[in-house]
């Protein structure tokens, strides 16, 4: 921008160029994961942004929409430790944290760590496992370490769980209660391919050979973008903008909004509002810009917020998603 | 001889006593036997079974007599009530006359009997008694088989010709049925087309343009940016182009991103100096207000320079020369 000069801009200025040097990567990783995935730009956006945020990311769709694929494909490109844990009703905490074998040899019990101990955990089907699985990881998820006997192990960094969860086929299944569910930083919903990439998706895959993906991203490339990410700068109208949205959703009433409370049982937490700053930064360092503007906000808020807005009977008697909720809420806050 | 006379004294002594005994009856009974008379008459003595037969009560009392009448519901007789008339009272000189009718049937063939009826009463002397009615016989007969005929095979249904009437018990409910659906079905679409109770700000009363050339002037005067408080000043102008369009084209700006904006502008008619002087003025205070900006003194006039230019441009047309900044 040559009409604007300014000497407090500079800050600004290095902080585009060290976001310009440390961002090349995602395009990288997004060029790797285009070998794989068609499409669901929007999804891998995503996976990215829950990268960069430090947060853990739970995909919903129907089968056959290349959630795993679009996991797992990551892993590949990023030279860390992946493991994929399939959730199953027969599963056991021991099996996702690990536990104590006995050795005969030593006469003492030996730590078997489980496959927890990765980088990159792909919980998949999260739902299929009850409710004592999905705490052990849930719990390992907010404290980044996992207790096996006496001991508490760390988890090494970056560790994000990427989850997946269908929301047919409903039955025998165990849903995420609101409380856990709250410890996902993004709930993305995956939705179908357009006509034009499916036909590109048959190709694909009537080749003969697979594509292979190659590790093209380092843990220390990543973890030094989260740093980056932090330091993007957010203005305290975005901060206030943020608050605005997170508090519409709990008193619809002070925003003019008295039509959408019968609707919501519960609104966002401080954990909504800290996410949605965070997110919003991880946008801004994808889009090569060193401060946050409210597209931003508005562009992750719908992940960010859909699975912390509680739907009331009228409003699921109504089909009135959060999906809609946000919209009216979008559509009523001041932009600044 | 003492034999006859002892024989005719017998006889004396019996004449005697029959006489006693009647004069001793004749005491009561001269009292209501003519001021008290319960009559019962069937139309027929014969009817088929089944069929039905009127049996008429009919009660003749004088006004001194308090009557009670039996309220018959089941059986006349041994005969089934169908139904029974109301009583029908009236006056015959010093008489009261009642009439009843029975409707009665039959079930089985065979002699039956409609009554007699008892019927309480009580004189004026106060005494209670009671009088019975005669009794009605009915012969019920069943239909005669010959049987030296051969058999008939059983008859056919008859066909009773259908009548708009019957239809009409079940056209009816069938035609409300189908007003309240189509009722329904109004509603709900009403409802569901119903759009968003969205919250209007208030108007000014001035022309938006008119309204915003004022506000811009005050903010000019405000000396905003020459005090150093350039957040500010580009908040306030950029609020003050959102209100505007928001005035002047019912757009809900202030509620929409720059960006979003940019991609909306194509819908309002709005051309393309006019589209160039809004966003970049709005990109311009992004960055001040986000990016922690300054720009320099020229950039800052130049931006209200664009802000009311941009109003000069898109402004109704007759009311362009009217005010100028």
């Amino acid at each position: 921008m040559d009409i604007i000069s300014s000497n407090t801009s500079i800050d600004i200025a290095s902080l585009n160029e060290k976001i310009n040097r440390e961002s090349s990567f995602v395009d990288v990783l997004s060029m790797e994961l285009g070998k794989s995935i068609v499409g669901q730009k929007y999804m891998v956006e995503r996976l990215m942004l829950a990268l960069l945020s430090n947060g853990h990311i739970l995909l919903e769709g129907v089968p056959g929409l290349a959630k795993t694929l679009a996991i797992k494909s990551m892993a590949s490109a990023i030279h860390a430790k992946f493991a994929r844990i399939q959730f199953t009703p027969d599963l056991l905490p021991a099996d996702l944290i690990g536990t104590m074998i006995y050795n005969q040899k030593e006469n003492d019990f030996a730590v078997k760590k489980g496959p927890i101990f990765a980088n990159l955990i792909l919980a998949d089907e999260i739902n299929r496992a009850p409710a004592k699985v999905q705490s052990a990881l849930l719990e390992a998820m907010q404290e980044k370490q996992v207790t096996i006997g006496e001991h508490s192990y760390k988890l090494e960094e970056p560790f994000l769980v990427l989850a997946t969860q269908n929301p047919i086929e409903q039955e025998g299944t165990y849903p995420l209660p609101e409380a856990q569910i709250d410890r996902f930083m993004l709930k993305v919903v995956v939705t179908y391919p357009k006509k034009e990439e499916e036909q590109l998706i048959i190709r694909q895959n009537m080749q003969l050979s697979d594509k292979v993906i190659n590790a093209v991203v380092k843990k220390e490339e990543i973890l030094n973008a989260r740093k980056t990410v932090r330091e993007v700068y957010m203005d305290e109208k975005i901060e206030r903008y943020i608050l605005d949205i997170v508090f519409a959703t709990r008193k619809p009433e002070d925003y003019k909004l008295d039509k959408i409370k019968p609707l919501i049982s519960y609104g966002g937490s401080p954990r909504a509002s800290i996410n949605l700053a965070v997110a919003s930064k991880a946008y801004a360092f994808i889009k090569r810009r060193g401060y946050v503007i409210p597209e931003d906000v508005r562009a992750i808020c719908f992940d960010v917020m859909r699975h912390r807005i509680g739907l009331t009977y009228e409003a699921e008697a109504e089909n009135v998603t959060s999906e809609e909720i946000i919209s009216e809420i979008l559509n009523a806050v001041e932009v600044p | 001889m003492i034999a006859g006379v002892q024989n005719i004294a017998f006889r004396v002594q019996r004449w005697r006593h029959a006489f006693v005994l009647l004069c001793v009856l004749s005491l009561g009974l001269p009292s209501f036997s003519q001021s008290l008379s319960a009559t019962l008459k069937a139309d027929s003595n014969k009817i088929l079974i089944g069929d039905q037969l009127h049996v008429r009560l009919t009660i003749k009392h004088s006004k001194d007599l308090q009557l009670a009448i039996p309220k018959l519901v089941d059986t006349l007789g041994n005969m089934e009530i169908i139904s029974s008339s109301k009583i029908d009272t009236s006056s015959e000189g010093n008489n009261i006359l009642l009439t009843q009718v029975y409707t009665v049937s039959a079930y089985d063939s065979g002699e039956f009997h409609a009554g007699p009826m008892l019927l309480f009463f009580k004189n004026s002397s106060g005494t209670v008694d009671s009088l019975l009615s005669n009794e009605v016989p009915v012969l019920v007969n069943t239909l005669n088989v010959d049987t030296t005929k051969p058999f008939k095979p059983i008859k056919a249904p008859l066909e009773v010709p259908y009548s708009w009437k019957e239809f009409l018990y079940y056209l009816i409910p069938l035609a409300i049925l189908l007003l309240l659906l189509i009722g329904g079905y109004l509603l709900w679409k009403k409802y569901k087309n119903k759009k968003p109770d969205t919250y209007v700000r208030p108007k000014p009363k001035d022309p938006a343009h008119i309204w915003a050339r004022k506000e811009l002037k005050k903010l000019e005067e405000e000396k905003l940016w020459q005090k150093d408080e350039l957040k500010l000043y580009y908040t306030k102008l950029t609020d003050i182009l959102r209100m505007y369009l928001e005035y002047r084209f019912s757009w809900m700006a202030l509620e929409s991103t720059t960006e979003e904006i940019a991609a909306e502008i194509g819908d309002f008619p709005i051309n393309d100096v006019a589209k160039k002087l809004l966003l970049e003025t709005l990109r311009n205070a992004d960055l001040v207000k986000f990016a922690k900006m300054q720009p320099l003194q020229d950039v800052n006039m130049k931006s209200m320079e664009q802000a009311f230019n941009f109003i000069e441009v898109t402004a109704p047309t007759e009311n362009k020369t009217e005010e100028k900044p």
